[in-house]
Parts: C-alpha cells; structure tokens; sequence
C-alpha cells in the first residue's frame, strides 16, 4: 500500500513539471509562512502558470518546425532554429523518452547547489533569472544525454552540477567586466547566457573604440525602438526570416505544408505563429515565477549574507539605452553576415537568426560593449558576435545532433567548446 | 489611506520587472504605502487601469507614448532602494497631493 502511494506521487506528480512546480511553490509558502488562501492562489497559480508555458512554446516548435522543413526540402541543408522556448519545447519532447522531461526537478535542485556554493565559498553569486534557470536546464540535460550518453541518475547528477556552477561561477567572472558600469560596489552580475560572450564582447569593444566617445551622445532614429515591444519584435522579425525562407523555397515546395492556402500568406501565418506562441508562453512563465522568485529570493536572503544578485538581461540596458538599440542592430547584421558566410563556405548546416538572441542578446551586448568601447566599440563588438553567434550555433546543432539550438552567444562560444570535447572524449552522439 | 494599483514593466515582464518588483514591495512597506505591485510586459500594460507603471529609463519612452493614463517612472538602477523610494516620492506622491 505504502508503496503504490509512494509510487503515485513519484510517477504522477514528481515526473509532471506543473505538479512538481505546485508542490516547489507549496513548500516555499510554508517556508514564508503565508496563509492558507494566499498559498492556495500562489500553489494554482504556479501549476497553470506551467502548463500555460508549455502551450506556448508547443505553439513555437510546431511554428517552426513548419519553416525548418521546408527549408530543408528545398535546399537540402539542416536548418536549424536558434529560438531558445523553441529548443526547450523539442528537447523536453525528447527527454520525455527517457523519462527526463521534468527539467525543473534539475532547475530547483541546481538552485539549492548554487545557494551552498555561495554560502561555503567566497563567491557569492545567487542566478535570479528564473526563466533562463529553466531553460538551461532543459539545454543541459539534453546536451548531456546527447553528448555523452548520460541517462537515469548519472543525467540528472551531471545536469545540476553543471547548471549549478555555470550559475554560480560564471556570473561571478563576468561582473570584473561589468565595473566600469557598475562600479566596484553594486552587488549585481548578468544572470543569462551571456557571461563568457560578454566578457569577449567587452574586450572586442575595446579594440574598436574608446569608452569616452559614448553611444549615449548619438542621435538613433526612433524606429528602433519599436523592437522593445516583445509582440512587435517577434512579429516584425520572424515574419520576415519566414517570408523569405518561404519565397527561397518556392510555392510548389510550401504547397506541401500549406495544402490551399496561399504560399506567402502561409509564411506570415508561421511568423505571426511565434508572436503568439511567445505571448502566451510569457504569461505563464510570469505566472509561475511570481511565486517562485520572492520565496527563491526570501531564502537565499536568509541563507546568504552578502550576496550577488545575477539577474536579467534587460536591468542593464538603462546604462545605455542607446547602446542598446546600436547593439540590437549591429547584432542583426551580424547574424545575417554570418548566414552569408555559411552559405559561402557551402555548410551543410544552416542556423536560422532568431528574436532572442537578436534582441536581447544584442542589446545586452551592445550596453556591456559601449562601457568599454563607446559607439565604435558596440559597432564593430556586436557584429563580429552576430557572426561568431550564427556560425556558432550552427557548428554547436552540428556536434549535439539536433536542428533546435537556445541561440545565446554563450551557446555558440563556451558551450559550444564543452560540448565539442565531451562529444570527441565519449565517442558517439545518441 | 490611498490604496495604490502599481505596474513594473520590461520587455518581456518576466526577469527585470520581477526583481524591480521585489524591491519596491520592500519599499513601499518602508515607507508604508498600501500598494499591490504587478508585473507586465510593454503590449500588456497599456491594458490595464494603474497609478504608476515603475519602467527602465530605457523603456519609459515607449511605455509613455502607449497611451497609458498612470504615471511612468522611469528607473535606472533596479537595485538602489533609496532611488526607488526618492523616485517614489516625487512623481507617485507628489502626484496625489495636486
């Protein structure tokens, strides 16, 4: 008896991640001591914020999946998708077959190994970004398994050691680099995959120009910043990559896809797709973490004196707004200089530029690269990381074996590394 | 007392406004306001009734041009509590005494 209870709550709610975040948030309530309604809210609210999550991002990979083949029925290459919900949908989707789709179990877990690291050690860092800890998660895990055969206990054991000293490390490594923004004093760090990037980016910059020369002092059409709505952004950029993926490929090719509706209006559809996956992907992650972080953040708070908050991308941009928006652009044309540079070299895989590594990687990189830099250095740093992000994804679906990589610039460059050596010591992809 | 319907923005309303909000619930209870604070991103903001949406500098533009009729602080350190409750002070206080 005791048993089949046991092995119910480890089959049906352990293994399901909405269930599994309920039970997280549960406990963080007790933790804050709330009361019984507000723990009732918090505890619903975290299982639909989850399942929520997962209809949006289904919503991206089916989107994507449409253009990916296309592409490839009609140029004979890999695509590849370099959106980060996207890959996180395709690789837990696969994860399930092994039984370790539930990454959050990594994600919550990895989080108390980085809450240790910073207590016992003198480094301090606590990862914040509650999003990006979920999707790394899924990264690792998968890559793991992928790479180096991991499966069952060794995976999960592999997985949160990584995540917890990427987090807890790398952060710490890059805010040496964040000084000339923040000073010596602020007890903040990046918390996104975009620690070792950053770091190469500011001393790109630096080559480039001098930090006096400030972007801030330039005059930036007001156009762009219509990309700082993430609805505008996803539907302006990705209908415009899948248009003209759909106008390469031809209207008999779509035609397969699209039975009777029209070829280029089957593109916007696909495009639109991902805005709408997006919204309704963040209203859940939004939902979700309104209960996880306070009680993550009451915790460590506790735990920790002295800690360094790593956090998201988009707390920075206010040291240069402009920056930014210089970063984003010159990101842009980056990436398509690198497609450019695949096409070139004839590479069998080709990695399709995508919003958040556009955007959010570009306008983080553009704010780190102007402190050291100024305009000449976000010019020329974030578009030779355009090019090195592009290429880099592409080499990095290449070495893992699938046609969604999460697109980050740390992706491309550190991980991209890591998992070329893992791959090369145990021999074989999955 | 005034109970006030704050919004903290960013570009998703997931990572930056969750740790803005954070730190202006602590505060708002320093200083004793009755607020509920709420996160959003730029589309879902303009959608709903509030008396001020706290915003990075580099949104506040965009956020203000949006039509919304609550008052848009513009933030530039998210962590800097005393420049939250400065901030606080001139354009949410100030504001309610006209």
């Amino acid at each position: 008896m005791l048993k089949a209870i046991l092995n119910f709550f480890i089959t049906q709610i352990f293994q399901t991640p909405a269930y599994f975040m309920g039970l997280v948030v549960l406990l963080g309530c007790l933790f804050l001591r709330k009361d019984a309604k507000s723990t009732l809210i918090s505890v619903i609210k975290a299982v639909v914020g989850m399942m929520i999550l997962s209809i949006g991002a289904g919503q991206l990979k089916t989107a994507s999946q449409n253009v990916i083949e296309i592409f490839t029925m009609r140029l004979g290459l890999t695509g590849v998708s370099t959106d980060m919900w996207t890959a996180v949908y395709a690789y837990i989707e696969e994860l399930n077959l092994i039984n370790m789709g539930n990454v959050a179990m990594v994600m919550i877990t990895a989080w108390v190994v980085n809450l240790l690291l910073a207590k016992f050690t003198p480094i301090k860092t606590i990862f914040l970004t509650g999003h990006v800890a979920y999707c790394d998660s899924a990264f690792i895990t998968f890559f793991l398994y992928k790479v180096c055969g991991l499966t069952g206990g060794a995976l999960f054991v592999g997985a949160v050691l990584t995540c917890a000293v990427y987090w807890w490390l790398f952060p710490a490594i890059l805010r040496r680099f964040l000084t000339p923004m923040l000073g010596e004093e602020t007890p903040l760090t990046l918390g996104h995959n975009l620690c070792i990037s950053g770091l190469i980016t500011t001393q790109l910059a630096r080559l480039f120009g001098k930090k006096e020369e400030s972007a801030e002092n330039l005059k930036l059409s007001g156009w762009l910043s219509i990309f700082k709505d993430s609805v505008v952004a996803y539907s302006i950029i990705m209908s415009v990559i899948y248009v003209t993926i759909i106008l390469i490929a031809g209207p008999e090719i779509v035609a397969k896809k699209a039975g009777s509706t029209n070829y280029i209006v089957y593109g916007l559809n696909q495009g639109l797709t991902m805005a709408v996956g997006v919204y309704v992907l963040l209203s859940g992650v939004r939902m979700f973490l309104n209960e996880l972080i306070p009680a993550f953040k009451g915790f460590s708070d506790r735990l920790v004196k002295g800690a360094i908050a790593a956090v998201d991308s988009p707390v920075f941009w206010s040291y240069g707004p402009n920056a930014a928006l210089l970063g984003f652009l010159f990101t842009v044309l980056g990436q398509f200089a690198g497609v450019g540079l695949l096409a070139l070299f004839g590479s069998p895989v080709m990695a399709i530029p995508s919003v958040i590594p556009l955007f959010f990687g570009g306008c983080t990189l553009g704010v780190f690269a102007n402190a050291w830099g100024g305009w000449k250095g976000v010019i020329g740093a974030t578009f030779i990381m355009g090019i090195i992000t592009i290429c880099g994804s592409a080499a990095l679906a290449y070495v893992v074996g699938t046609n969604f990589v999460p697109g980050h610039s740390d992706w491309s460059t550190l991980w991209l590394g890591v998992m070329f050596i893992l791959r090369t010591l145990f021999g074989a992809r999955v | 007392m005034k109970k006030y319907k704050i919004g903290v923005c960013c570009t998703f309303g997931a990572g930056s406004s969750m740790m803005l909000k954070m730190n202006l619930s602590q505060v708002f209870s320093k200083m004793g306001l009755d607020a509920t604070v709420e996160v959003y991103d730029i589309s879902g903001v303009t959608s709903v009734e509030l008396d001020a949406i706290y915003t990075s500098a580099a949104l506040a533009q965009q956020v203000a041009s949006s039509g919304t009729s609550a008052i848009v602080i513009p933030v530039v350190n998210y962590f800097d509590l005393a420049e939250l409750e400065e901030l606080t002070k001139k354009h949410l206080l100030a504001a309610g005494q006209e």
